[in-house]
């Protein structure tokens, strides 16, 4: 599976289990999640993802094949929502093993700022009174 | 030798949306590096210049590498500040 896009609602177990792996002293599994506020914005309900695919797929394909050379990790997968994700739901999935605690965390947290700010991927954020705008992304949450 | 060509721009996202326009055919002088054809863009789209300033250039699904000089070019897609995650 290693990295994938989709329309559909992403599973943390499935997810977690695609990277089990004998040699492992530790499976991290991030979920990033739609909240309820963002710079400057409350009120958000749900987030809208454009990807340009097959462009995103190749560069985070080639982000994890990075950091598997920088980090030595067993197993990476990472799920990724395309359209309308509400609010709680998990809207990017990053599960990694490794032998140990600290190269999982090094790659779970590297993969997900290179996505941020690499991958050609947009989110509108839609407020409760059916409004909505382009985040401004991670140009403004530093 | 500088010439002109016919280039297709492609939108995405927030670019789209505010241009209200998801590609064009556009006259760009080659060679030319990521900035010219954003400089170029924003020249012809005044009210989003600051967006597409903001903005990378990819040609064939790759960011052009900055300062890179492009020779040859049919299609560029212009991708707005990226939000992912």
């Amino acid at each position: 599976m290693e990295s994938f896009f989709t329309d559909s609602p992403l599973d943390h177990e499935t997810l977690r289990r695609s990277v089990e792996d004998d040699a492992a002293g530790a499976v991290l599994v991030f979920d990033g999640t739609v909240r309820n506020h963002s710079e400057g914005h409350t009120g958000i309900v749900a987030l809208e993802y454009e990807v340009k695919l097959p462009m995103a797929d190749k560069l985070v394909a080639r982000i994890l094949e990075e950091v598997r050379t920088e980090i030595p990790v067993l197993k990476i997968a990472v799920g990724h929502r395309m359209g309308r994700v509400s609010l709680r739901e998990p809207t990017v999935i990053i599960a990694v093993s490794a032998a140990h605690r600290d190269e999982a965390y090094r790659a779970s947290r590297k993969i997900i700022d290179r996505i941020k700010h690499e991958a050609p991927i947009w989110k509108r954020e839609i407020f409760a009174d059916g409004t909505s705008e382009w985040s401004l992304g991670c140009t403004a949450c530093k | 030798m500088p010439k002109l060509v016919r280039v297709e721009i492609r939108y995405y996202a927030q670019l789209r949306e505010d241009l209200r326009l998801s590609n064009e055919e556009i006259e760009l002088e080659l060679p030319a590096t990521e900035e010219d054809i954003l400089n170029r863009l924003a020249q012809l789209h005044p009210k989003q210049a600051a967006l597409f300033l903001a903005s990378r250039a990819a040609v064939e699904d790759e960011y052009l590498p900055r300062g890179t000089v492009v020779q040859d070019l049919r299609a560029v897609d212009v991708i707005p500040p990226v939000s992912g995650g």
